[in-house]
């Protein structure tokens, strides 16, 4: 070999599964808009979005969700490759459908049921746009 | 059944088992160590490599680059023409799954003597720094975690878990001292078992103090990344009656695999249908209830993920589990001292639990022995409990 070898690009195995569905919500995220996919025939809201209807088999449609939620769970991260320490992994309920996300507060200032509100933010090395939740002021 | 032949469907004995201690094996190829406990299965059955007709085997560990097509270097290095070669890949209920491989095959009559092998060393993975095809590897486990997950940086089930666990202890109002006692009382049982990691009595103290490396699950309530490897002989019951082979036999089988990958998105972090539908298919096609199980292996990898999946299988309800391991309501459960002490090489772990179940099913467990034990259990998962295999067995001679 000739040339030196280039170390894989952060996105080379994970390019691989994000299928078409994916490629759309992170898109989507990349204009600004948070969507899912909701079921024209029974109006299930399915995360994640998916082209079937997971319960009724319909076609599905792309739905704008909340931009105010409430954690599920919240957890902190000690390794991984990115947001490494202290950043809080945390589940969050927008409407019908639950997300995951990074909370922006110290892991003791989370608690099951806080009200969050999404933030937006690229990420330049990924080339993708991730969800934040920032504690709602007041709640 | 008809494509088989016109034999009617037999019964799968597992006649023979072994494995070395779990733990720390540097220098050695997952081969080496499966092989070495292939041997001593063997040795249990009173058979030879030549008399094995299937090798039913899964890829070798998780994080580390493995040369694939496995089994057909195996069956090189042994020498060894087979009948059927096969690998299996279910995540870490993936060891239980070519079990049942192995079952189906002799049951269909397609042979009479099967090998089922799972070996994991990857202990040190990363002792010698990180060169480009190991972040390639990385990146590549990075990426099981799916679209959703993995552009966070998840490289490991553990946060999945955590986020269940922390739930868990929020929904039931439990304190970090009632999931540590868990962890307390596998390690007590492990100090019996001769293959088990770890031996050395830890108190709920020792739980707490130790490293929370992922809220609020402690380095003491997770499993260790073990080296190990497990070996398990699966015969026709008319092969094992020639042979002079006891043990004892697959009476039922259930499994369930729910469509989450690690994250059950908006379903419960803190019960899992799943779990108890397998548990009573299983039951059910014994001809038993949950009473008459006299040993049980669970997988339970973290300790409140174990809690919650002994809640899972109906044998206590919501939040109640943690509370009744307090009360010593749980003897029959994991006398191996389960993942967190017996040590945990995901690749062999069903194996090592198939192991704990048929050694206690034919009394040689020695101070762990549960007396009389006849009916046993044995659950393996994948994911974060996303989906479960559970073997129930009985004393066969």
């Amino acid at each position: 070999v000739s040339t030196p070898l280039r170390p894989p690009s952060p996105r080379k195995h994970l390019d691989r599964v994000l299928d078409a569905n994916a490629r759309e919500f992170y898109d989507r995220l990349e204009r600004g808009e948070l969507a899912t996919t909701r079921c024209a025939a029974c109006g299930r809201t399915d995360f994640p979005p998916r082209e079937r209807c997971a319960r009724c088999g319909g076609s599905t449609e792309w739905v704008d969700l909340p931009r105010h939620g409430t954690v599920e769970s919240f957890t902190s991260q000690e390794r991984g490759l990115r947001f490494t320490a202290p950043a809080v992994l945390g589940l969050v309920r927008l409407g019908d459908v639950v997300l995951p996300g990074i909370v922006e507060a110290p892991l003791e200032d989370v608690s099951v049921g806080q009200a969050v509100t999404v933030e937006l933010r690229r990420e330049d090395e990924l080339g993708l746009t991730l969800l934040h939740f920032q504690p709602t002021p007041g709640s | 059944v008809s494509a088989f032949g016109p034999d009617r469907v037999r019964r799968a004995i597992v006649a023979g088992y072994d494995a070395p201690p779990v733990g720390r094996h540097d220098g050695r190829t997952p081969t080496d160590l499966g092989l070495e406990a292939l041997d001593g299965a063997l040795g249990v059955a009173g058979l030879e490599i030549a008399d094995v007709q299937g090798l039913y085997l899964v890829p070798e560990g998780y994080s580390r680059s493995q040369a694939p097509l496995r089994p057909q270097r195996v069956a090189e290095r042994l020498g060894l023409p087979t009948r059927a070669c096969v690998e299996v890949e279910n995540g870490g209920a993936s060891a239980l799954l070519a079990f049942k491989a192995a079952c189906q095959d002799v049951a269909l009559g397609h042979l009479d003597v099967a090998a089922v092998i799972g070996a994991q060393v990857e202990r040190r993975l990363y002792a010698g720094g990180i060169d480009g095809g190991d972040l390639d590897r990385i990146l590549l486990m990075n990426s099981v975690y799916g679209a959703y997950l993995a552009p966070y940086g998840v490289i490991g089930a553990l946060p999945a878990y955590a986020l269940a666990a922390q739930r868990y202890l929020h929904d039931h109002a439990l304190a970090p001292e009632d999931v540590a006692e868990l962890a307390v009382r596998l390690r007590a049982a492990a100090a019996h078992n001769p293959r088990a990691e770890h031996r050395e009595p830890i108190t709920v103290d020792d739980v707490l103090a130790s490293r929370l490396v992922y809220p609020p699950i402690h380095k003491l309530e997770a499993a260790p990344w073990s080296d190990g490897a497990a070996a398990v002989i699966v015969m026709s019951e008319e092969a094992a009656r020639r042979r002079g082979a006891g043990g004892a036999v697959l009476t039922g089988w259930g499994e369930r695999h729910d469509d989450g990958n690690f994250i059950p998105w908006g379903k419960s972090l803190t019960r899992y249908p799943w779990i108890g539908e397998a548990t009573d298919e299983a039951l059910a096609r014994a001809g038993r209830t949950r009473d008459d199980l006299d040993v049980l292996e669970i997988y339970g990898a973290f300790a409140p993920a174990e809690l919650m999946t002994y809640e899972a299988m109906g044998m206590f309800g919501p939040g109640e589990a943690a509370a009744a391991v307090k009360r010593g309501e749980t003897a029959r459960i994991n006398p191996s001292g389960g993942r967190l002490s017996l040590g945990h090489p995901p690749q062999a772990t069903p194996l090592l639990m198939l192991g704990e179940v048929l050694e206690q099913l034919t009394g040689r467990c020695g101070v762990r022995q549960i007396d009389g034990a006849q009916v046993g259990l044995v659950q393996a998962e994948h994911g974060m409990m996303n989906g479960t295999a559970i073997a129930v067995l009985e004393a066969w001679s």
